[in-house]
């Protein structure tokens, strides 16, 4: 059986990181490239990378590294020029096939800018209803006949969940929001359905010092309340990486660099790259 | 010669004074006084005195919506029409008027340089890096084309940006090459104010050390003096040597940057650097140099 290449990274690192719960996500062989025959620009070169459950995953690396291109692969929302993504087992084989059905139904997914994922003629409120509407009706279970008070209780749950005062927020449109009250929001939409798994892109980068702690603890608040789920964050802001992730895998130039445990990886980087990456956060 | 002098002998190498338009000398570069902006009945700026010096670094620090980006604004005379604006800015010795853009013209892209937050939105997109850059040069001075050429292909070599992409397009350039050229840009015509609007926030940690570092090089060896906008108190402790905390759109403390982000004593203040402090990366940078 072939070696993956994280397998590789990670022996260098030690085997911290080798152990932990069952893969849920595991992608394989990834390449990816962009642009026209005469410009061609690789973004991923024969990448593996899997993400276990309960475990939370930092992706870093420097623009243009890679970083959202393998995680929008891993996640369904582009395809592969090469390899394969294989989620609790399933081959991901096409946006119409059972095993992407079980991934969306199964993740929730926050985007860098929550004022354009966020729709702005939508109350916070009626955005975290809806994945619950779309999941239940595709799951195929129905709320029962008091639906409308089970769907305001889980919305009113998710808020409290992400530190906002659901009486306050649940009414509350994007435009009167900060930006750290409104990737909260995008947070709590994509908690709301309980996934197993979940893709934070970016998640601080359109806000405030003042704003990312409070998405930070948002963060760690549902890792504690939900510590099976997994989760994988992109971020070049190592600080938040540092406090968040269990694991860290470095892409550079459309490779995975190095990987190891969050503690170990920041203490004793291997690679020139990542040593730079951290000397730039560290000053 | 001093280190001012040489660098104002280089900067008038730059742009000679045959075709400098005159301004007014003064040891001070910006003076705001009493500056109150209201837009639609909200006050977005509250009494707000400030003085930069000749040669000073000076960091505007706040939180989203605390009125960091309407001061810019205010000074550049950039604000909407409906904004009702008290008080005084005087720059470079001329004395503005609100209204009058003429006069905020005269001075945007002359005698101050602005650096935006997002290079990418910033830069016209149908404009070569050659035809941005030279842009001010075309606007302000009366240069013949193989002129001003010749400045901007020196100023390219100055941010670090090879000559092969001076017929490049914006969406060619990687997002650290596209902030080379809006600091080119802005310190084509040597600018004795550049005013920078959180220029490193959408780049990565590697790139936003380099055009940090470029900046800080470029305005100290010009003799030119910087406003810098940032919430990224690493940034702010390296490109600045005095800061503002603005809240609410009053600035409601100044000092020396290291002494404030040490010892900061407004309770505003506590929150930004505690919360600052809160995602600092914590490891000695001194084992991580390649």
């Amino acid at each position: 059986m072939r070696e993956t290449n994280e397998q590789t990274a990670t022996r260098k690192r030690g085997p911290a990181e080798a152990s932990g719960g069952t893969v849920l996500l595991a992608a394989r062989g990834i390449c990816k490239s962009f642009g026209t025959r005469a410009h061609r620009v690789q973004a991923l070169r024969d990448v593996d990378m899997d993400v276990r459950e309960g475990e939370c995953v930092a992706v870093i690396g420097g623009s243009g590294s890679g970083k959202t291109t393998l995680t929008r692969i891993m996640f369904g929302l582009d395809t592969a020029d090469a390899g394969t993504v294989r989620y609790r087992g399933g081959l991901l084989a096409g946006p119409r096939s059972a095993v992407m059905r079980q991934l969306r139904l199964e993740s929730g997914i926050v985007f860098q800018n929550p004022f354009t994922s966020l729709d702005p003629r939508w109350s916070a409120g009626r955005s975290i209803a809806e994945g619950l509407v779309v999941h239940a009706a595709r799951s195929g279970r129905r709320h029962s006949a008091g639906g409308g008070e089970a769907i305001d209780a889980a919305v009113r749950g998710a808020l409290a969940m992400v530190g906002l005062d659901p009486d306050e927020f649940i009414g509350r449109y994007p435009v009167d929001m900060s930006g750290g009250q409104a990737q909260r929001v995008a947070i709590a939409r994509a908690m709301v359905a309980q996934p197993r798994i979940m893709l934070a892109d970016e998640p601080m980068s359109a806000v405030d010092v003042s704003g990312r702690v409070q998405i930070l603890d948002a963060l760690t608040e549902i890792r504690r309340r939900q510590p099976h789920m997994a989760m994988v964050i992109v971020s070049h802001d190592l600080g938040v990486v540092q406090q968040l992730a269990d694991r860290i895998v470095v892409l550079h130039d459309g490779r995975i660099e190095e990987t190891g445990a969050t503690g170990d990886l920041l203490a004793n980087p291997q690679s020139a790259y990542t040593k730079q990456l951290i000397a730039a956060a560290a000053w | 010669m001093n280190r001012t002098d040489m660098a104002q002998d280089a900067m008038t190498q730059d742009v000679d004074a045959a075709t400098r338009p005159q301004l007014a000398t003064s040891g001070e570069i910006l003076h705001v006084r009493d500056l109150s902006v209201q837009i639609a009945d909200k006050t977005v700026l509250n009494d707000v005195t400030l003085d930069i010096g000749a040669n000073e670094r000076v960091g505007l620090i706040g939180a989203s919506g605390s009125g960091k980006s309407m001061l810019v604004k205010a000074i550049t005379g950039l604000l909407p029409r409906a904004a009702r604006v008290d008080g005084d800015i005087t720059m470079g010795g001329t004395q503005l008027q609100a209204g009058d853009d003429a006069a905020f013209a005269a001075l945007r892209g002359r005698y101050v340089g602005l650096v935006f937050q997002n290079p990418g939105a910033a830069l016209n997109p149908v404009l070569s890096v050659e035809q941005q850059v030279g842009l001010p040069l075309r606007l302000h001075y009366d240069l013949d084309a193989g002129e001003r050429r010749d400045r901007v292909m020196t100023m390219l070599e100055r941010v670090g940006l090879p000559a092969s992409l001076a017929g490049s397009y914006p969406h060619e350039l990687s997002g650290g090459q596209q902030q080379r050229a809006g600091i080119a840009t802005a310190l084509i015509t040597s600018p004795r104010l550049i005013i920078a609007d959180e220029p490193t926030t959408a780049l990565d940690a590697i790139v936003q050390r380099s055009i940090i570092d470029l900046l800080v090089s470029l305005v100290e060896s010009a003799g030119a003096s910087m406003l810098f906008i940032t919430h990224d108190f690493a940034v702010l402790s390296r490109a600045t040597t005095r800061c503002m905390v603005i809240d609410r759109g009053r600035i409601i403390e100044t000092g020396d940057t290291t002494a404030l982000l040490r010892d900061p004593r407004e309770p505003q203040t506590r929150s930004l650097v505690n919360a600052a402090k809160t995602l600092t990366l914590n490891v000695n940078p001194e084992h991580h140099h390649a």
